[in-house]
């Protein structure tokens, strides 16, 4: 167990390098010169001076790009453009409150998402199936800004529920209900279909013959059953509830690092945007191996066979 | 099912294509006469605050929002089969390399990708399409790759190689049309998302500039408006939202008959 989280933990370094490589791409494909980028524009003479000895501007690009990996191995990302803020410092700033919001979003997702696809596998073709299949598909179509928007327009103009926007327990509402539908959407269509499929297996029959009562033959051997494939889906689509908070956070007015992102790509506010992403990046690879490390607590089977996992 | 969703995107598609022909209304001009109208007889979608026809402009925002996501597909579509067959099929350190690739570009969400890569591009109606298409070949990649190497030691190879088909030709005439359906179902499957990616960025103001209309900017460029003027955020939405539902049920259907092709 020991053994695996370290040779994961390993396998990262080469990810990681992968990954500051395309950044690093990515920042020279702009133009001008990217050590004033990282800089900043009205960034001192000093400042420039230091980051371009970092980046070592007059070397080659190998030597560029261990220069940009050394900085971030150091926790720097640059300045903003416009408040010469270190990028690193808004982003430490701006993380508890996206986390908060994502948090909040799964709560919301995770419950409803498992009820509503196993009440929608266990009665398969029923009208109450339909009804929740096409509402999962049609979540999964919907733009997530949109949803925001309409939300905002019911709840907060017309109804006056709720604010619109703001940041705080109150405002937390509406943007989490957002940021939750697509997750609900996803997390119901797994459910469903692993309960349908976890049905008609053999050992369910057997269970069902030697009396076994609804409530554990569903809680203890169709769940135990359905839980890898949807905490898979959940670290999967980490990714797009991660894009998704750009949208919702900037439609929301919610001070996390989602809008610090929208606020950087409208101007053109480039360490800010690569700083950002990186951030991202890192969190949905640290979601998705912590998913796979869950894997070995949640399931015998992938202990046993771990080395043909790896 | 098939049919429901078929039709409706062949209506839409028609209506893209040849509605802008039949509208009395140019999407760029401007009525000042008529701004923010409410849906009517005149404008079934209501004016803009530039006093623009909603409808007309919904239509060529289509043209521009669905030409991207489709060609982005396709493009994926294209590049990701090439990659995925010759990868598979040949192996070895050219595998290695493109698999490692397809691996790290995987490792992103592939939105926010996309988004850092459209903001350094020149901003006009191809940067999302390129930027959806670079992130968006990957996963075409290692699904084809991993098919042919299941049927890259099948007796049919075995033959073509034994009465001496050279290894291009083995790859072109028999591995590459195997494939082509597996692909192709993946990319109905996957239409959806991208015009949803598509939507997003162009919401975000990347990719085509005002005034060129997109679905997605023209919701952003009426948020402003919507506590008077809802429909001009609830009609581009709908659009959207319809499109992306209609290629989405699809592709489910797809996927189905996928199922029941391989087993």
């Amino acid at each position: 167990m020991a053994f695996y989280i370290i040779k994961r933990i390993f396998l990262l370094i080469p990810l990681l390098l992968g990954i500051t490589f395309i950044s690093f791409i990515i920042l020279k494909a702009i133009p001008g010169d990217p050590a004033l980028i990282m800089a900043g524009e009205r960034a001192s003479a000093e400042d420039i001076e230091k980051i371009k000895r970092y980046l070592g501007t007059e070397k080659g690009i190998i030597h560029q790009y261990g220069g940009y990996i050394l900085m971030l191995f150091k926790g720097e990302m640059g300045r903003s453009y416009f408040t010469q803020r270190k990028v690193i410092d808004d982003i430490l700033e701006k993380l508890p409150n996206t986390t908060l919001l994502a948090m909040a979003a799964m709560l919301i997702a995770i419950p409803i998402g498992l009820l509503a696809g196993f009440i929608s596998g266990l009665k398969n073709g029923s009208m109450i199936d339909r009804f929740v299949s096409g509402f999962a598909i049609t979540g999964l179509s919907v733009p997530v800004f949109w949803i925001g928007l309409i939300l905002i327009y019911i709840v907060s103009l017309q109804l006056k529920l709720l604010p619109p926007s703001g940041t705080g327990l109150r405002f937390l509402i509406l943007p989490a209900v957002t940021l939750s539908l697509p997750a609900i959407a996803s997390i119901t269509r797994i459910t469903r279909t692993m309960v349908i499929e976890t049905s008609s297996m053999p050992f369910i029959k057997t269970a069902l013959s030697k009396g076994i009562s609804p409530f554990r033959l569903y809680s203890v051997h169709i769940m135990r059953n359905i839980i890898i494939p949807v905490v898979t889906v959940i670290g999967i689509d980490f990714g797009s509830y991660l894009s998704g908070a750009v949208l919702t956070e900037t439609i929301f007015g919610w001070n996390g690092i989602g809008r610090f992102t929208f606020e950087g790509i409208m101007k053109r506010d480039y360490p800010v945007v690569m700083g950002c992403i990186i951030t991202a990046t890192m969190i949905f690879i640290a979601i998705n191996l912590f998913v796979d490390i869950l894997y070995h607590f949640l399931d015998p089977r992938v202990r046993l066979g771990q080395d043909s996992k790896l | 099912m098939k049919t429901i969703s078929l039709s409706i995107i062949i209506f839409i598609l028609l209506s893209v294509i040849f509605g802008p022909l039949l509208i009395p209304y140019n999407p760029y001009e401007m009525d000042l006469d008529a701004i923010r109208n409410p849906p009517s007889w005149q404008h079934p979608f209501g004016t803009d605050q530039k006093g623009r026809d909603l409808f007309s402009r919904i239509l060529f925002g289509g043209r521009i929002s669905l030409s991207v996501a489709i060609s982005a597909a396709l493009l994926s579509f294209t590049a990701g089969f090439i990659t995925g067959t010759v990868s598979g099929f040949i192996g070895g350190r050219l595998d290695m390399v493109i698999m490692a690739v397809v691996d790290l570009l995987m490792a992103f969400p592939s939105l926010l990708l996309a988004m850092a890569i459209s903001v350094v591009l020149p901003q006009n109606i191809y940067t999302v399409m390129i930027a959806l298409s670079l992130v968006g070949w990957a996963p075409f990649a290692r699904l084809i790759r991993g098919y042919v190497l299941t049927i890259r030691d099948e007796y049919f190879i075995q033959a073509a190689r034994a009465i001496g088909a050279s290894e291009t030709r083995i790859l072109i005439r028999h591995i590459m049309p195997q494939c082509f359906y597996l692909g192709s179902v993946y990319m109905s499957m996957k239409i959806g998302g991208f015009i949803l990616s598509e939507a997003a960025l162009s919401f975000l103001g990347l990719g085509a500039q005002p005034p060129v209309p997109t679905w997605g900017g023209m919701i952003s460029s009426s948020r402003a408006y919507m506590l008077s003027d809802p429909w001009m955020v609830l009609f581009p939405g709908l659009a959207i939202a319809i499109t992306a539902l209609s290629f989405n049920m699809l592709g489910d259907t797809l996927q189905a008959s996928k199922k029941s092709f391989q087993s």
